[in-house]
């Protein structure tokens, strides 16, 4: 896998999956609204559905007997509501983590989320993703009917190709009075165990991040739960007849989420197929150093200018990344101003953590951080340079369109924009200072119309939410800059909205002439 | 501020989502139990087991180079390893040869156990089986191995092998002989 070329950006393969990734939000966004789409909280989801099978699970192993195990569930499978069901919706709990995790890893591979400052994220999230299929197996095997004793002894061919034992593990399955109630202690103990192992890399993956979304939105939540639960009453799994270790396992069904490597098994050896996972999953982990961009593409981090810190603290609270300290402030003559010690602390960016997103940029009242050429007071040159062409324009309504990067395609941006509309491109709405805003409306410009992402579905996490609330007057410093509200249009945009948004565009337009109608007030602040 | 992209008509939204939510499910529920193997019409024929007899040492003659280059404290005339033998495994059924594997003891003296652990899958009915294992007088490098011999196990019999059943031949080193399971189908009461 090449480093990105900044000359080419993503390949063409990563550059398709993103596209289908874009189309599938849209439709899901659609149907669920963009709020409670389920594609923008695939991780806290699937932390939801690990939950919901931990609680189910606890409950099961109440009436698990390692004695007789394929007995005991059987027994629980005979008990339609307090066992069939319960054991169906540990189930397909397990299955939706399955699902869920594995779009989380595409997701944030196709956005670039997996080297730099991730790698932490994305390295613990491989560990999550093998100690969550190795629950399932151990699982399946619990319940020790054809489907449990097929893995298992699949499993132990997997585990004989290696070099390791002198014993090999295959033994224990070649005749029915070798496995015994040890063998499904250990296994229950690895199905309990590593369960508590998860939660603690859970909290390595989030270590990272200021307000991990540990959960998904309520509406998310329950209708998740609710939909499980039906298929649970509806469609519950069946058992495929106990293990018998002197008869060919011929379980009629498997659960692919998560025994999808059985397939390879009517192809490749044992060795090989060891070979091909292993190697999948070493080259899963090796993500971060394999497709990290060149140096010469990397977005430069955050700095800020201590000497005019006034120490408020916006940048240190807004930061997603829990990249920003607060600081004693240096030492006269260090970067201070002759004779002007402050008496507060001053932020400081550590940049092994910042992942330049530019949100500190907008958080900043006297505009001194910020990613280099992105600070607040960048932003105002820029607004000033708009502004400037702007008071040229024979056409009136005067619109500046501000779009965010991440939010539409190139050739979108390129049809929203022109020379009666003036573009600004921004890498993170999130970036985008109310300042700045403000200036342009008070230097020739009739209205803003900015297009963010949906603010669950922002690549950082916060940048959307933060936008709308500054912009609203609700959030620091969009306070004291006190944006007309009458003449900036904020609208949520992804990739193919671009006929809602020339609609959205022609609507503001048509509100700003009416504005401007002798009959209206020009502006003010409702 | 902002427009929601969402259908304007709530019961239409609400009917997408029922939609999308049920056809998910349907996709949760088919890989959830995907159809996997059909109950085979062949029967397997499978040999376990386990050797730990025949340890011997293989000693060699101590060169002049090396006694030089020890301390004359360690110096030995002879220089000794133990071992286990290795075995052969022949399996011939209807008279056709299946299997002539040597095998030889894992580790690095090759003085751990040896374990035979193999499956022939074959049509149903009754075969004839003739099993060989014996003791092979040289180690991986042709040189022969001195020392008491290990006994040999050997099995001539007739076989019936059932449909999706497995029959096991289990070497029993105890007893010197090996065991037969599973001649039984299924379906014997």
């Amino acid at each position: 896998m090449p480093k990105h070329n900044p000359a080419t950006g993503p390949n063409r393969a990563t550059r398709t999956i993103a596209q289908a990734i874009t189309w599938l939000d849209k439709g899901f966004s659609r149907v669920y609204g963009a709020g409670a789409n389920p594609l923008y909280h695939t991780g806290p989801l699937a932390i939801w559905m690990l939950l919901v099978a931990v609680i189910t699970g606890v409950y099961l192993v109440f009436f698990y007997e390692l004695s007789h195990p394929f007995e005991s569930v059987a027994w629980l499978q005979s008990q339609p509501v307090w066992g069939r069901w319960i054991r169906a919706l540990h189930r397909y709990s397990s299955d939706g983590a399955v699902v869920l995790t594995t779009l989380h890893v595409i997701r944030m591979f196709v956005q670039g989320r997996r080297w730099g400052p991730r790698m932490m994220a994305w390295l613990s999230g491989g560990l999550l993703l093998a100690a969550l299929l190795l629950v399932g197996w151990t699982g399946f095997v619990m319940v020790w009917d054809g489907q449990g004793q097929l893995i298992a002894v699949a499993g132990a061919r997997l585990l004989d190709s290696l070099p390791l034992f002198t014993e090999p593990v295959g033994r224990g399955f070649v005749k029915p009075e070798l496995i015994g109630p040890s063998f499904f202690f250990i296994n229950l103990f690895l199905h309990l165990a590593l369960p508590l192992a998860m939660t603690g890399l859970l909290w390595w993956h989030t270590i990272r991040l200021s307000r991990p979304g540990w959960f998904p939105p309520r509406l998310l939540m329950w209708w998740s739960l609710g939909a499980l639960t039906l298929l649970s009453v509806a469609a519950p799994p069946g058992l495929a007849g106990k293990a018998d270790l002197l008869g060919v396992p011929s379980p009629g069904e498997v659960d692919l989420f998560y025994n999808f490597w059985l397939l390879a098994g009517a192809v490749v050896s044992p060795g090989w197929q060891m070979a091909l996972w292993v190697g999948l999953w070493l080259a899963l982990m090796a993500v971060p150093w394999l497709s990290r961009p060149w140096p010469a593409a990397r977005r430069p981090e955050s700095w800020v200018d201590q000497r005019h810190c006034d120490g408020c603290l916006q940048c240190y609270l807004d930061c997603p990344y829990n990249a920003i300290r607060m600081v004693p402030p240096p030492s006269e003559g260090v970067g201070q101003s002759p004779g002007r010690q402050k008496d507060h602390d001053v932020a400081w960016v550590e940049t092994r953590l910042c992942v330049s997103c530019g949100i500190c940029s907008a958080s900043c009242s006297p505009m001194v951080i910020g990613p280099p050429g992105r600070t607040g007071r960048d932003q105002w040159h820029q607004a000033a340079a708009l502004a400037k062409k702007a008071a040229s324009l024979d056409h009136r309504p005067a619109i500046a369109v501000i779009l965010c990067a991440n939010a539409l395609s190139p050739g979108e941006r390129a049809a929203l924009t022109g020379p009666d509309r003036l573009g600004w491109q921004v890498d993170c709405s999130g970036e985008i200072h109310p300042q700045t805003v403000a200036y342009l409306l008070a230097h020739g410009l009739d209205g803003v119309l900015v297009a963010a992402c949906p603010p669950a579905g922002c690549q950082n996490r916060e940048g959307s939410r933060y936008l709308e609330e500054r912009l609203s007057g609700r959030r620091d410093p969009g306070q004291k800059a006190k944006v007309d509200p009458l003449r900036v249009d904020l609208q949520w945009a992804e990739s193919g909205d671009l006929p809602r948004l020339k609609a959205a565009m022609a609507g503001f337009e048509t509100r700003l002439r009416e504005l401007e109608s002798p009959s209206k007030p020009k502006r003010g602040h409702p | 501020m902002m427009t929601p992209s969402q259908p304007k008509v709530p019961w239409l939204r609400w009917a997408a989502r029922l939609t999308l939510t049920a056809a998910l499910l349907t996709g949760l529920v088919w890989v959830s139990h995907t159809p996997f193997g059909t109950r085979p019409a062949q029967g397997v024929l499978r040999l376990a087991g386990r050797m730990v007899a025949g340890k011997v040492s293989v000693c060699r003659d101590s060169t002049p180079q090396e006694l030089a280059s020890l301390p004359p404290h360690q110096r030995k005339k002879k220089v000794c390893k133990s071992r286990l033998f290795s075995y052969t495994l022949r399996v011939a059924v209807d008279g056709t040869l299946l299997a002539d594997d040597r095998l030889d003891p894992p580790g690095l003296s090759h003085d751990r156990p040896i374990y035979v652990q193999k499956e022939f899958a074959l049509a149903a009915g009754e075969h004839r089986l003739a099993l060989e294992l014996e003791p092979d007088g040289e180690d991986e490098t042709g040189v022969a191995i001195s020392g008491p011999r290990p006994p040999g196990y050997r099995l001539y019999r007739k076989i019936t092998l059932h449909p999706g059943r497995v029959m096991l031949v289990w070497l029993d080193e105890k007893q010197g002989e090996f065991h037969v399971m599973g001649e039984e189908s299924a379906d014997t009461p």
